[in-house]
């Protein structure tokens, strides 16, 4: 979470009104940065390219590409309205955040 | 919750669609089927064509490494036999007759079209990056401005340099954009000559020069390796090529069915 600690090192001065918009500007910034499928296909990308060049194993390379993939549908998922249906039925997805 | 009508817990998962006549005497496929452990991959023949299907739970498949390989495997050996027009991953019909009725019968005549441009052809990927340490080099070296401002900020505290470092940022990221036009282009002007359609995808990363997938007459598909050989040679110490290929025409084709009940 790069961004969001970049933005919240940054010293707050100014008055509260500047505050609130931070933190919405915060939690945008927070689900673009989450729900862009580009980012994680650029991780994929990256990663299949290390292992083509040997610097990362087989069975590294296999456990960090489920965990993309797994990233990756969640944002598809969440793109097609799914993520309820998603949550409840998949008993491998990762645990469910309260998003009531 | 809302009353949802019942879905059968089983139905009908499609790989692909491709030729009927090769698989007339075909003795039947060697993948396993996505999602079970029983049941074999099979066809469904309508006139000259077949949709190649397995029986499959009938859920949403998400993208698992095991579901992924079990569905490129299947359309990869239905490859060998026929030119093969690939189905989206995931797709799971009610059973076999919406199979037929609403992909077979239904977009009969856009199938046997579609096949004619992939028949007898292969994709081929190809993807190229940069490495990093030397497209930075470039960059410095063929831009003199940017070769002053390294130079200042590299003499200055972190605080005083703020805008130079700036600065410095942005002149790279234009000047790597310009490169990474002049570099793409480069390559495409020696493939896409070979190649019968090429389809250039969003790079991925901020290293990745180029992102293309070519569809090539199985002829030229030699004369296409030696091309991207020699472009790896020719590129040896600043880019890295992947190349992947022949496979599927995913890049060409995806056929996308939303099924009536």
């Amino acid at each position: 979470m790069r961004l969001l600690a970049e933005l919240l090192l940054f010293p707050i001065t100014g008055p509260i009104r500047g505050l609130e918009f931070i933190v919405k500007q915060i939690q945008a910034e927070l689900e673009a940065e989450l729900m862009n499928e580009d980012r994680v296909q650029g991780q994929l990308a990256e990663l299949s390219l290390r292992h083509d060049l040997g610097e990362i194993s087989g069975p590294e390379y296999e456990e960090k590409e489920t965990a993309l993939l797994e990233e990756l549908d969640m944002i598809r998922a969440y793109q097609e309205g799914l993520i309820d249906e998603y949550l409840t039925l998949d008993v491998d997805a990762p645990p469910a955040e309260d998003r009531t | 919750m809302s009353e949802m009508p019942e879905a059968p817990a089983v139905g009908t998962y499609v790989y692909c669609v491709a030729r009927a006549a090769p698989f007339d005497a075909f003795p039947g496929f060697v993948s396993t089927a996505i999602g079970t452990e029983d049941g074999p991959v099979r066809t469904i023949r309508y006139e000259d064509l077949v949709a190649v299907v397995s029986t499959s739970p009938n859920i949403r498949y998400t993208l698992r490494r095991e579901y992924l390989q079990a569905h490129e495997r299947v359309v990869e050996e239905a490859s060998r036999y026929s030119a093969v027009l690939p189905v989206a991953f995931g797709t799971v019909a009610m059973n076999d007759a919406q199979v037929l009725g609403q992909l077979l019968q239904r977009r009969f005549d856009e199938l046997h079209e579609t096949l004619q441009t992939v028949e007898g052809r292969v994709e081929l990927d190809l993807k190229a990056h940069w490495q990093r340490e030397a497209a930075f080099a470039e960059v410095v070296a063929e831009d003199e401005q940017i070769r002053m401002l390294r130079d200042v900020v590299a003499n200055q505290s972190s605080d005083a340099g703020y805008y130079d470092r700036i600065e410095l940022g942005e002149r790279t990221e234009q000047a790597l954009a310009a490169k990474r036009v002049r570099d793409a282009e480069a390559i495409l002007d020696v493939l896409e000559p070979l190649a019968v359609n090429t389809r250039v995808n969003k790079e991925l990363t901020d290293m990745m020069v180029l992102n293309a997938a070519f569809l090539v007459d199985k002829e030229r598909e030699q004369d296409f390796d030696e091309k991207v050989r020699e472009l790896g040679d020719a590129g040896a110490g600043r880019m890295l090529l992947q190349y992947v290929g022949p496979v599927p025409p995913y890049n060409f084709v995806n056929i996308r069915v939303r099924w009536e009940a």
